[in-house]
């Protein structure tokens, strides 16, 4: 609200002779609305979204190794849930899994 | 309109549920057969699995080889179904996104570093009860989300959770009516109970096959229908084919299978349930996904304005059209 308030008083940072229209979140720059562009959700400054978009590129190849290894990671969880998932199959009982308890519950509670 | 109102719901109930399943109708050819070349090989090789570990007799030898082989399946049908629900949005948003390797590499990276979670993640949700629409959501909005436009997991894992949360009603009842967690839980405690009453009570108070047949027929219908009506009624008529398909055959064609002598015992192998789950998950599956794209892409309109665009560009073609 306080934002909404300053800028009838602001000008743009580039364009003294223009009043603001937007307040970058990044940098807190009052800026006019030819100097301001809608990013993912977010009204930026040009200068905040060159910056974003290099420091990204630049962490892309470094979230790109991350993303294997998570995904390597990811492969090792299922591995070892479907490894548990095959024990417990092999530890019931075959009467069990044959459906004889259906056919002859007292046989199959004899150990 | 009430319930929308005292949720803050967006849109009715009903109206995802409702529009998955046309939008799965709508859905192109090349949509249908990745979810299929995905999801179909995990399918049959956990029933594969699931038969082995039940009787293979040196099945403990073969469990950590087969266990890794069904991990690599289950990463496989993840990126089937994220190719999938791209085509879908792709339907849905009116324009076509060229479905590049590079694309569909970071989908394999994306699916195999944030799905398995959801398999130990959904399960443990599904016990606690509360937060597991939210839980269920957040994994399926990954596989809409995920759909190898970023890499940026950071931001994938915040959207999918921001959406996962939104419209609870319509959320809920999408899960009731659509999610194969459901039906597993609902075939689980069904089956589960009657085999507890004819291994533990029926031995106590002696034995009556007719009378325990009826009793767990019963229960059957009073445990599975309310907790998944549609998954009650997919199961019910895909069991009855399964079971009187082998008969049907020797009618018909004169054609005798080892399924037909088992008189009807079948129905109680593990293997056999196992089956009907996973033909009744491949029919229920690719419409719950439908819905999540729905979902998402709503979500996504709100900042983007893509459905109106989308609404201006039907109503111009239809003005064309009649021009």
């Amino acid at each position: 609200m306080a934002d909404m308030n300053d800028i009838h008083s602001q000008r743009c940072f580039h364009h003294p002779q223009r009043e603001a229209a937007a307040r970058c979140p990044e940098c807190r720059r009052f800026y006019c609305r030819e100097c301001v562009v809608d990013h993912e959700t977010r009204i930026l400054c040009a200068d905040c979204l060159d910056r974003l978009v290099t420091a990204r590129a630049a962490g892309r190849t470094r979230s790109g190794r991350g993303l294997m290894l998570r995904a390597f990671v990811g492969v090792i969880l299922l591995w070892l849930l479907f490894y548990g998932m095959g024990r417990i199959l092999l530890a019931l009982p075959s009467s069990f899994h044959e459906g004889q308890v259906w056919r002859y519950p007292a046989e199959w509670s004899e150990p | 309109m009430r319930a929308m109102r005292r949720t803050g719901d967006r849109y009715g109930p009903m109206q995802v549920p409702e529009e998955a399943v046309l939008l799965a109708r709508r859905a192109p050819w090349a949509a249908w057969a990745a979810y299929l070349v995905g999801t179909v090989p995990f399918v049959m090789g956990l029933l594969y699995f699931w038969s082995d570990m039940s009787r293979g007799a040196l099945a403990y030898e073969r469990c950590a080889p087969a266990a890794l082989g069904l991990a690599l399946l289950f990463v496989g049908m993840k990126c089937g179904q994220a190719v999938y629900a791209a085509k879908l949005h792709d339907v849905m948003s009116r324009r076509i996104r060229p479905l590049s390797a590079r694309r569909i590499r970071r989908i394999c990276w994306l699916q195999a570093a944030t799905q398995p979670l959801g398999l130990l993640a959904i399960p443990l949700a599904l016990i606690a009860m509360i937060p597991f629409a939210h839980v269920h959501g957040f994994f399926q909005n990954l596989t809409v989300l995920g759909d190898g436009e970023t890499t940026d997991t950071k931001l994938l894992r915040t959207k999918a959770w921001k959406y996962a949360r939104l419209d609870p009603l319509s959320h809920h009842l999408t899960i009731w009516l659509l999610s194969p967690w459901i039906l597993g839980l609902a075939m689980i405690l069904s089956f589960g109970l009657v085999w507890f009453l004819m291994a533990v009570v029926a031995i106590e108070t002696g034995y009556d096959p007719l009378a325990w047949f009826i009793v767990g027929a019963l229960l059957y219908v009073l445990v599975m229908w309310p907790l998944s009506p549609l998954g009650f009624a997919l199961v019910l008529n895909l069991g009855l084919l399964f079971v009187y398909l082998p008969e049907l055959l020797r009618i018909l064609f004169g054609w005798d299978t080892i399924f037909r002598l088992s008189s009807g015992y079948a129905v109680a192998n593990t293997t056999f349930l196992a089956a009907l789950f996973g033909v009744a998950f491949l029919c229920l599956d690719p419409i719950l996904k439908a819905a999540y794209v729905i979902r998402c892409f709503k979500q996504d309109s709100l900042t983007t304005g893509r459905d109106i665009l989308v609404a201006l560009e039907t109503q111009r073609a239809a003005q064309e059209d009649a021009e």
